[in-house]
């Protein structure tokens, strides 16, 4: 996942230099050391980290629109909260927990309004030039074999806006964004046993939620 | 099954290739005797296939460029407020500002009890500075409230428990300074229910002033002053919103091709480094021009009841 670890803490005259190319953790020095524009620093960040924060917070909240307001609010969060960043973790660690954060307030607000619904990957997302869909289909496989994949994406990713909280962090961070179990421990603050066996029971609940779709509709 | 409990962890290892080869072989044993693990490896296998095979979702081009644009806001010296397209934000500035016009056309020492004019004469400046003479019996707050009834408090209510949200959000995200606002702002909604003032627009980028957002009555259009006096309250309502577009570069076009359809009259289009515009609307075409106007992206403002407006609404929108 982030790139990082050497800790360059700020020597502001020296001014470091920032680009692409740099690794989070010079980044984020040049962010708090003021020097040239830092903003120009976080802006890296941003535009590195926003795909993977983006598809983490759209398996938690379950809607593309929210989901940019979580990712919106969770930089929004880091950028306030650089100066206490201590380096103890990996940036993006660190802006993965944020973004977990967010998405669980949001999540609270939503349920609060009474206007959370279920999530399908189907729903289109409206737009000036009409409707257009958040998984664009790869290749170019027949209409029949399209609604076939688009049909096993929705059922897939309702069964993970199914499971509990606790049960889809763990399993969205594992198996959608790769990160390893320690990591994923330090992030939601468990034992990686505990890690583990969320996993495994989160998994378990997909398994059976997919089934019972399965035997919803008569399939073999 | 009580005995393959411990495994499970295993399966987990086992199933993201982190599974230690000392241990391999002891589940590999365990495997081999027990057809249950066998199957609930083979389907949680099936299973993290299918989870793993969604495909990532891109974020959008816009995506980045708002987030900094909200971060430079965040930044900037002197800046204790997040500034952005939201019904909490809309509500607290048409809050503030109807506080300060309140304060400043009814006097700082009686604010919500401004002399009456001669009915026939427009109120001036000179009415307000007469702060020594009590308010006028003939003319109770009370009156001025019956006279302005609906439109003016459903949006005090509406921006009320827009502020209200606001207030929750900032306790919710540990922004403190903005309580403070909240009762200054609490203050300016009572004072407006008395008063009950022509609703102002969200406040803009600098330098663009839409002719219907002004509420003091200075008009930005001298063609749009005559016909504002001469109507009042009559001419309808007042509508302000803050629109979030999910293209920002497309915008201008967009949202001025939207007011077209709708048969607007476009009093200040938006032009480079204004993003707002303001235009006469005819009533009967207002839902249409919401509904365009949310597909272009998210919308913060009132929803009115088209059948309580004049023939003709003001809208001010900005983005």
């Amino acid at each position: 996942m982030g790139t990082s670890a050497a800790v360059p803490l700020s020597n502001s005259l020296e001014r470091p230099r920032v680009d692409e190319e740099s690794g989070d953790a010079e980044l984020v020095a040049a962010c708090r050391s003021g020097a040239g524009d830092p903003l120009d620093a976080f802006g890296i960040l941003v535009r590195r980290h926003q795909k993977a924060m983006l598809n983490l917070a759209l398996r938690m909240v379950g809607n593309f629109e929210e989901a940019c307001e979580v990712v919106q609010d969770a930089f929004l969060a880091a950028h306030r909260g650089l100066p206490q960043f201590r380096f103890e973790s990996q940036f993006s660690t660190w802006l993965t927990a944020i973004t977990l954060n967010q998405a669980r307030n949001r999540l609270v607000r939503l349920a609060s309004r009474r206007r959370h619904e279920a999530y399908s990957l189907d729903a289109p997302i409206a737009t000036a030039q009409g409707p257009v869909y958040p998984d664009p289909p790869s290749g170019d496989p027949g209409p029949l074999e399209r609604l076939e994949r688009r049909a096993e994406r929705a059922r897939v990713g309702d069964c993970i806006q199914a499971l509990p909280r606790d049960f889809r962090e763990t399993l969205v961070l594992r198996d959608l964004q790769d990160w390893p179990y320690e990591e994923i421990g330090r992030i939601l603050k468990l034992r990686e046993g505990t890690v583990k066996s969320r996993l495994f029971r989160a998994r378990e609940l997909v398994k059976d939620c997919l089934e019972r779709a399965r035997d919803a509709r008569g399939a073999p | 099954m009580n005995a393959c409990r411990p495994h499970r962890e295993r399966l987990v290892d086992l199933l993201d290739g982190t599974l230690p080869p000392a241990r391999l072989a002891s589940l590999q044993a365990h495997l081999d005797q027990c057809p249950a693990c066998r199957r609930t490896l083979e389907d949680l296998r099936r299973t993290v296939e299918r989870i793993r095979a969604l495909e990532p979702v891109e974020p959008p081009p816009w995506l980045a460029e708002k987030i900094m644009a909200e971060v430079r806001a965040q930044a900037a010296p002197g800046r204790r407020l997040r500034l952005r397209p939201s019904l909490p934000a809309a509500a607290l500035l048409l809050l503030c500002l109807s506080g300060y016009l309140v304060t400043r056309f009814a006097g700082a020492p009686r604010p919500l009890a401004p002399p009456a004019p001669p009915p026939a004469a427009p109120a001036g400046p000179a009415a307000a500075q007469d702060d020594a003479r009590p308010p006028s019996p003939a003319r109770p707050p009370a009156t001025v409230s019956a006279k302005r009834p609906s439109a003016p408090e459903t949006q005090v209510q509406e921006a009320a428990s827009g502020q209200a949200d606001a207030s929750r959000q900032a306790a919710g995200t540990g922004r403190a300074a903005e309580s403070g606002q909240a009762a200054e702002s609490r203050q300016a909604a009572e004072s407006r229910q008395t008063a009950a003032l022509p609703a102002p627009a969200p406040e803009p980028e600098p330098g663009f002033r839409p002719a219907v957002a002004d509420s003091a009555g200075v008009q930005s259009r001298a063609e749009a002053a005559p016909a504002a006096k001469a109507a009042g309250p009559a001419a309808g309502r007042q509508l302000a919103y803050r629109l979030a577009p999910r293209d920002p570069r497309g915008a201008d076009l967009q949202v001025t091709e939207a007011f077209r359809r709708a048969g607007a009259t476009i009093l200040a289009p938006p032009v480079p480094g204004r993003s707002g515009l303001s235009a006469r609307v005819p009533s009967r075409a207002l839902d249409g021009l919401l509904r365009d106007l949310e597909a272009l992206g998210a919308l913060d403002g009132p929803r009115p009841d088209p059948a309580g407006l004049g023939a003709e609404v003001e809208l001010a929108v900005v983005w």
